[in-house]
């Protein structure tokens, strides 16, 4: 009887013993737990017992920050993404650092995009917004945003997110850490997460991979992805490697690119 | 069959046709020599248009219905610009004049029926009256005519001569009143826009900077380059005859698989703002100004033709209508009674009256009201007066002379109560003219002072 209340699947693994279990998941046991697991925790660690030098470095780049007060070029490429723009907009009004343009490129988008932009760059909320008639893909709307952006630093994002108030300040503030500093990649979180499975396993993938994959792989040197939902760059080595090229892969493509002018 | 009686004196002639008395103008000045009182018709005879036109015009507006209204020909050899046909009934000659004598019968015959007491009206109404007499006695309507002589570039025969040709909205607005008040019927044949400032209808369009306003602005295509994703103006690619991609130096050669061009961006060439909506002005022929093409004055320009009401009026003049309309807002004082009642108030304060009085001071900004037509100025003195009659108590007092300025007297209201009242005012006519016009700038200033002790009885 007691059998009968334990799923079936456990029952399986109670038969079949630890053995079965290593000898069906060993890759799991050797390459992923060492990987995601183990080092996690070591950088944790090694984060946690350096905490106080991060502070001090942080607290050193927002004073330069907020003394210099650069002018950030925030830029954002995207198709149909017309009722996100106001929201963005407010989210941005928000920011702890405020001496920021706002472009956005509109990539051929065939709804209400263009007349909500145009009506918020005459309202003052967008600094500077580009139509293009016809789609030429994201890396190209971005490239178009470069060529009229002014700013020391550029900040991509996407239209569809939402910023903490300091999101901006955070994001470039370790420009300031080190000159050769060429990109920064912002943390990207799903802020629904409950709202449905999906969101959820979203939410842990996202976690996973962006949230705590790329503070380690950026501890360990090797940081891959500048995520194209939130990434800063200086507009200088943007301009020695041409942009973004044409996807897929370009945030990937974009960060080997700037990695390899060192 | 013709009784002709042809006089010469000083170059006047006069003619006796088949009844009727013909008089020749050859001057301008003969209107006012001549008594033209026993003319059935008036022929305008001159070869200088210059003369002509004079002379139309002195006969049209004179200040006798028997000489304004009467048939006036012009001899067939003047020469007869726009604007001098139209002011007459007609070309004349002599060899057949069959008609335009059956057509002056018909005029006199007409003319008779008419009230032409009109000394005691003042100018609108009396010309108002006279349109009237006009329309009836020529059975006819009052067209638009596409003129370059007046400043809408509109005109209408008969009126054109009362007004100047810088005033050819009064002339509209006249109609448009006649049609509100039911002498005239109105069908709408045009929409006309005109200056903001002068009246005036010739604008010169162009697209300008938003930023610095300036015209001189530069266009260049955008290509994109479809291989490396490459997008910048089009000279960034120029290299002798060909297109090259500056990022990865390949050579452009068909439109469509090599590249395409997504859009097009203005570098204003005098403040270098970069930006892809020009902003449409509208620059005034006549006095120079620059209009925002959303405040450009919208008018119908209409056909009139006279109704049941017209036809009393022209037969009749105003029988047992009120001789002056009634102001429309009421509720907004002159400044001289505000001024007597602020003294009462005052005095009722010194004799022992509890309550506070405040005086606020509203003030729209200069710049935010010089943006409307003259027209609308009055109607957003009356909204803004409507708003602040809306929030006030029946016992306050409002006095405005201009759209300007207000003056509100706070008279039974706490003290709380008399700052709250003005913060609302305050934030609705700013949010009122803020959202309307797309300002973002400061637009009202409102002052709120207790006076309940001041000995300021002025």
């Amino acid at each position: 009887m007691p059998d009968q209340l334990i799923p079936e699947y456990i029952q399986y693994w109670l038969a079949g013993g630890w053995g079965k279990f290593f000898r069906v998941f060993w890759y799991f046991a050797i390459f992923e737990f060492t990987r995601y697991i183990i080092i996690d925790y070591i950088i944790a660690f090694i984060h946690w017992v350096k905490r106080e030098d991060y502070d001090d470095r942080y607290k050193a780049g927002r004073q330069a920050l907020f003394s210099e007060n650069p002018l950030i070029s925030i830029i954002i490429p995207g198709k149909n993404e017309g009722r996100h723009l106001y929201k963005l907009t407010k989210s941005l009004e928000e920011q702890t650092y405020q001496n920021f343009e706002l472009i956005i490129v509109d990539d051929g988008s065939d709804d209400d995009t263009p007349i909500i932009g145009q009506n918020l760059e005459k309202l003052g909320l967008i600094d500077k917004f580009i139509r293009n008639e016809v789609r030429g893909g994201k890396a190209s709307a971005a490239n178009l945003a470069l060529q009229y952006a002014t700013g020391k630093f550029i900040v991509h994002l996407d239209a569809d997110c939402s910023f903490d108030r300091d999101a901006i300040a955070r994001v470039v503030i370790p420009f300031y850490y080190d000159e050769k500093i060429g990109a920064v990649g912002g943390n990207v979180k799903v802020r629904n997460y409950q709202e449905s499975l999906c969101s959820s396993l979203q939410a842990i993938e996202y976690l996973k991979t962006v949230s705590v994959g790329r503070i380690v792989t950026s501890t360990l040197g090797i940081y891959k992805i500048v995520s194209g939902a939130f990434g800063a760059f200086r507009p200088e080595i943007l301009d020695k490697i041409g942009g973004w090229d044409i996807g897929p892969g370009l945030d990937g493509d974009i960060t080997v690119k700037i990695r390899k002018c060192g | 069959m013709l009784e002709l009686a042809k006089s010469k004196k000083e170059g006047r002639r006069s003619l006796r046709l088949d009844g009727l008395h013909i008089l020749y103008f050859y001057h301008h000045s003969d209107v006012k020599r001549e008594d033209t009182n026993h003319a059935d018709a008036i022929v305008v005879q001159t070869d200088s248009e210059f003369e002509a036109l004079e002379t139309l015009r002195e006969v049209r507006s004179d200040s006798s219905r028997t000489i304004s209204l009467k048939p006036v020909f012009v001899s067939s050899y003047t020469n007869c610009g726009e604007n001098i046909r139209l002011l007459f009934d007609g070309t004349w000659t002599e060899e057949h004049p069959e008609n335009q004598l059956q057509f002056i019968r018909k005029i006199t015959g007409s003319l008779k029926n008419l009230n032409t007491e009109v000394h005691e009206l003042d100018f609108r109404r009396a010309l108002s009256q006279r349109i009237c007499q006009y329309l009836y006695s020529r059975v006819t309507t009052l067209q638009p005519i596409r003129t370059r002589y007046v400043n809408t570039g509109y005109a209408y025969s008969f009126i054109s001569s009362i007004f100047k040709s810088s005033e050819g909205l009064k002339a509209i607005d006249l109609l448009d009143e006649m049609h509100q008040d039911g002498y005239l019927d109105g069908q709408r044949n045009e929409i006309i826009q005109s200056c903001n400032h002068c009246s005036g209808g010739y604008f010169n369009y162009r697209e300008c900077c938003p930023s610095c306003g300036s015209p001189d602005l530069q266009s260049s295509d955008l290509i994109h380059h479809f291989v490396c994703a490459h997008v910048g103006p089009e000279d960034t690619f120029k290299k002798d005859d060909r297109l090259e991609c500056p990022k990865c130096d390949k050579e452009l050669r068909h439109i469509g698989i090599d590249y395409d061009k997504p859009s097009s961006m203005y570098t204003c060439r005098s403040c270098r703002h970069q930006f892809q909506n020009a902003t449409v002005k509208a620059l005034c022929v006549d006095c120079g100004k620059d209009n925002e093409l959303s405040m450009l004055h919208t008018r119908s320009i209409k056909t009139y033709s006279i109704t049941a009401k017209g036809e009393y009026l022209a037969k009749f003049g105003y029988k047992g209508e009120p001789a002056q309309k009634t102001e429309e807002n009421s509720s907004i004082l002159n400044p001289e009674i505000y001024k007597l009642f602020r003294k009462q108030e005052l005095l009722k304060r010194q004799t022992g009256s509890s309550s506070p009085l405040f005086e606020a001071e509203l003030t729209i900004l200069a710049n935010v009201v010089d943006r409307f037509h003259v027209e609308r100025r009055k109607m957003l003195q009356r909204e803004i007066c409507s708003i602040l009659t809306h929030y006030l108590e029946p016992t306050d007092l409002i006095c405005s002379e201009n759209p300007y300025s207000y003056t509100i007297l706070i008279c039974n209201s706490d003290t709380k109560r008399a700052h709250l009242t003005s913060d609302v005012i305050n934030n609705n006519i700013s949010r009122l003219l803020a959202d309307g016009l797309d300002i973002k700038d400061q637009t009202v200033k409102l002052k709120l002072t207790d006076i309940s002790d001041s000995n300021d009885n002025a």
